[in-house]
């Protein structure tokens, strides 16, 4: 493991034992009350999620187009990261809509296309498990196309009627909201590089297995 | 392709469409309350009175739930790191030993 | 050349079809097996379930399609025809492209026998628009056919390939089946909204530039070991 990653793995675990007094601290608004404070672990993953899914296609670009394996394992880890911060937008959000909205989900485009998002990269995770020898490539494939769906989902909301929030909340949150939120961010972002990192590692160990068993046959 | 996208962008913009086009199924909601989209939060402490739903065991799933899903997915990479470490050890022990033979 | 290379490809698809004609007839066979069970299931006192239709025809054709697909592949596979195709001194978004054709005038045909049973069995006036439903399943066709031909093309080789090949398509294609069904739904109304349809269409219609484009541009690398 490179040197930065336990003083990074430190101030991360540092970071989330702070924010709960940030979260808490945070003032209330105004129709949502207290439930919205969910807003500060939702809206990272989110981020997360798009970030990790963007990750993976370019990472699956690359290697579909020059054939190193590293740019594989990279795509490989980006994609299980997709799956976990999908997960985690995709049960906060209902959880946040149930109060906030009435309802649990909303068939508007960005949540369906973000459900769909998540399910391709699920495809993809099965796909590196059962498809056998040469699976790397395909999964490289479809990860292209599960990228395009990517800026979808985030500008899908600035163009459709929808009681999602649109993405000009963001920018225009007051100082008392976007402390909590920017600091959740980094914190969600440092999150992030590690675990890819960390699984990132998996990777290299199994191919230097596999190499090795490999000049044991040989 | 970005050409595309821009085009199809303004088709939307052109052609924003009524509430029936996003008549995509909804589930049935159990209060009637259907906000217009969000633009800015409002940080005013007075809460308008709301439906009784209560908000707490609501907040401490999703924390409990971002926690756990966390913590889960930290100890299946740890177990997997594990077992492809011990897995090279053995082999690296047993090629050192059939290679002084 | 491309075209050359295009028509060849699709020539030789069509005539070992219409020799033997066991896609053809097993692919429509399955689906109006579907559309039975859809109206069996859905169908209550004579009565079918309101704007059923469109959704129903739509998961018929995906069900179809997705079958047609594996078992067009599944017969290169067989004759190891694909690696011959690759092979040859062909540009290989031409072979791509050639295979594509051939899966989508296989589900048109689909289509053309799915339509008149499902506005039978259901009581919608899907015949009532004709060249608007054409277009609308001709672009939503073409947007399926495309993500598919790829992806049965590059699973020809892996494990597990029957199963994988839905559990890939489906989730990057319910775009596209989406928008086909509200399309057409649109178009079952008894006045048409011109400016959702027209909506609709265009959001068709950049899926099928994104997913075409997208396949010929990683065709090449997928193919080669």
């Amino acid at each position: 493991m490179p040197v930065w990653f336990t003083p990074a793995t430190a101030l991360c675990g540092l970071m989330f034992a702070i924010s709960p007094f940030l979260i808490a601290n945070a003032p209330y608004e105004s129709t949502m009350g207290l439930v919205q404070k969910i807003f500060y672990v939702h809206l990272p993953s989110a981020w997360m999620f798009l970030i990790a899914a963007i990750v993976c296609g370019v990472a699956s670009i690359r290697f579909l187009f020059r054939g190193d394996a590293r740019h594989d394992r990279l795509a490989w880890a980006a994609a299980e990261l997709v799956v976990l911060f999908g997960i985690v937008t995709l049960v906060t959000g209902p959880l946040w809509a149930r109060k906030a909205w009435g309802v649990w989900w909303q068939w508007d485009v960005r949540l369906t296309a973000s459900l769909i998002g998540w399910m391709v990269s699920v495809a993809y995770l099965l796909l590196r498990k059962y498809g056998g020898p040469g699976s790397d490539k395909l999964a490289a494939g479809l990860a292209l196309f599960g990228m395009a769906n990517v800026p979808f989902i985030y500008i899908s909301v600035n163009y459709w009627r929808t009681i999602h929030p649109t993405t000009s909340v963001v920018p225009t949150l007051p100082t008392s909201f976007g402390l909590p939120l920017w600091f959740s961010a980094v914190m969600f972002l440092l999150l992030f590089v590690l675990l890819l990192r960390a699984r990132v590692r998996l990777e290299e160990q199994r191919a230097q297995l596999d190499a090795l068993y490999l000049s044991v046959d040989g | 392709m970005a050409a595309c996208i821009v085009w199809m962008l303004s088709l939307m913009g052109g052609f924003y469409p009524g509430e029936s086009a996003t008549d995509w199924p909804s589930t049935v909601t159990l209060h009637a309350q259907q906000p217009e989209a969000v633009d800015e939060f409002v940080p005013i402490d007075e809460l308008p009175p709301q439906d009784q739903l209560p908000a707490a065991p609501l907040l401490v799933t999703a924390y409990a739930f971002v926690v756990l899903a966390l913590f889960a997915y930290v100890i299946s990479v740890a177990r997997r790191l594990g077992a492809v470490q011990r897995d090279l050890e053995r082999l690296q022990a047993e090629l050192k030993r059939n290679g002084s033979t | 050349m491309f075209a050359r290379v295009v028509w060849l490809v699709l020539r030789k698809d069509l005539m070992v079809e219409v020799r033997s004609l066991e896609i053809v007839y097993t692919t429509l066979f399955f689906a109006v097996s579907c559309v039975l069970v859809f109206a069996f299931a859905l169908v209550q006192e004579g009565r079918p379930p309101a704007d059923g239709a469109a959704g129903i025809l739509w998961i018929s054709i995906a069900f179809a399609g997705t079958l047609a697909l594996g078992r067009a592949f599944e017969r290169e596979r067989q004759s190891e025809t694909l690696r011959a195709l690759l092979l040859a001194p062909a540009a290989r978004p031409a072979v791509y492209v050639g295979k594509l054709l051939g899966i989508i005038a296989l589900l048109v045909a689909g289509e053309i026998v799915l339509v008149p049973l499902v506005a039978l069995l259901f009581q919608a006036p899907l015949l009532l628009r004709p060249i608007w439903l054409a277009v609308i399943l001709v672009t939503g066709t073409v947007g399926f056919a495309a993500v598919g031909t790829l992806f049965a093309a590059m699973l020809v080789r892996a494990r597990s390939r029957d199963v994988l090949l839905p559990v890939l398509l489906y989730p990057i294609t319910v775009p596209v089946i989406i928008a086909g069904v509200r399309a057409t739904a649109t178009l079952l109304q008894p006045d048409v909204d011109g400016e959702i349809l027209r909506f609709w269409l265009a959001l068709l219609v950049c899926f099928d530039i994104v997913f075409v484009t997208l396949a010929l541009w990683t065709f090449e690398p997928l193919m080669t070991d």
